[in-house]
């Protein structure tokens, strides 16, 4: 099975920008204060050598991860955020630029900067919409007491990467879905811990339950608004990243998608109805 | 490196003759903007700082050449007045140690620090 791919393109900002202080300096008492250059910046950020030696990239900083991954100078502009811009290339396929800003490079060192560079490719990635599927199909009318078989398409629910590139190195980011939160229209909510089975006439036995995810209405929808019940479900993916650096966890991606479904009573059964 | 700082802080030097023996690089353009901006400003600076650095990194493992310090520097003894106007009491949730990070490079004949990044306090 192919599995989509993700590429994603993130521009670096590159060069050094020197920019003079003001030396309007009113921020406490510390004299060491006008070298700091912490996470949020500081005049100690705006420096760079006169000399030229140890000039950002060069590769008298190879092999220096802890400090030498940090300059303050390997700042670059201080332009605005661009949004991650993504466009399809091939079906399945995008390609995103972003233009990273002086926080994310200036960050407290390379894993840091990693983060930053990962998180906005997590928050460029595409995932596709879940697919719903049911049995019986959504696209007719369900009986009550006949056991639902709850699903997503397999072309929806695999795990997506994308890539970035930066200086001395590729960050990957991982989503792979995860569970599946269903909100059956009856006041029903079920989890499933994955995509469910799908349901194979001749093989399964449509009066039996789904194995996985299911769900049965014992009432007809015909109360309802429309007189169908709404479908929906809301998929949560794990985010992962990885670099040469380290790799962690990121904030879970949600993605969703709704259907109806009609919900009658057979006349041919004896249903109690109120 | 810091002795030279802090006596060129001290006497409102803003580019001491010796500390290019200590400091290369951005370190040093680093430490002479600071002290620069501080002649500036025309402050006076008092006291020094208490250093804590530790070896994070010895490379390469045979003849190295670089070292790489983690810093733990409480600089609130370290503080500037400015002249002329009244001085802000300091901020005593800000009274914390920051982080330094300094790589120290051997050039064939002296070991001079080459690259210096000083967080905001509370960083280590």
């Amino acid at each position: 099975m192919l599995r989509r791919r993700v590429v994603l393109v993130l521009l670096t900002v590159s060069g050094v920008t020197v920019v003079p202080i003001p030396s309007a300096w009113a921020d406490g008492p510390e004299f060491l204060g006008r070298a700091e250059c912490g996470t949020h910046g500081g005049p100690g950020c705006n420096v760079s050598a006169e000399s030229g030696q140890d000039a950002p990239g060069s590769a008298a900083q190879g092999g220096d991860n802890s400090g030498g991954g940090a300059e303050p100078e390997s700042g670059g502009s201080s332009q605005a955020a661009a949004e991650p811009n993504c466009e399809q290339v091939a079906p399945g396929e995008q390609e995103c630029e972003t233009t990273l800003t002086e926080e994310d490079l200036g960050a407290e060192d390379v894993i840091v900067s990693a983060v930053a560079v990962a998180e906005d490719a997590r928050d460029a990635m595409e995932l596709p919409q879940p697919e719903i599927a049911t049995s019986p199909a959504a696209e007719q009318p369900v009986l009550v007491q006949v056991p639902v078989w709850l699903w997503i398409d397999e072309d929806t629910w695999r795990p997506e990467t994308a890539r970035a590139e930066v200086p001395g190195g590729a960050v990957s980011v991982t989503a792979t879905p995860d569970q599946a939160r269903w909100s059956m229209g009856d006041d029903t909510t079920l989890t499933c811990d994955g995509p469910g089975v799908p349901y194979v006439a001749g093989r399964h036995d449509p009066a039996a339950a789904s194995p996985e995810c299911g769900h049965t209405y014992t009432r007809a929808s015909t109360a309802q608004p429309g007189e169908v019940y709404d479908l929906g479900v809301e998929v949560a993916w794990e985010v992962t990243w990885e670099s040469s650096e380290g790799g962690g966890e990121l904030d879970p991606l949600v993605t969703t998608a709704a259907a109806e479904v009609e919900v009658v009573e057979s006349h041919g059964l004896v249903e109690p109805t109120r | 490196m810091w002795d030279v700082v802090v006596e060129a802080s001290h006497n409102s030097d803003p580019d001491p003759a010796n500390l290019d023996r200590y400091a290369t690089g951005d370190a040093l353009a680093l430490m002479r903007q600071t002290l620069r901006s501080a002649n500036d400003d025309d402050v006076t600076v008092v006291g020094e700082p208490v250093l804590d650095p530790e070896v994070t990194d010895i490379s390469p493992q045979k003849a190295p050449d670089t070292v790489t310090i983690l810093d733990c520097v409480d600089d609130s003894g370290w503080t500037e007045e400015e002249s002329g106007a009244q001085s802000e009491s300091p901020d005593p949730g800000e009274d914390q140690p920051r982080k330094v990070d300094a790589t120290v490079r051997h050039d064939g004949l002296t070991w001079q620090v080459s690259q210096l990044r000083i967080w905001e306090q509370g960083t280590c």
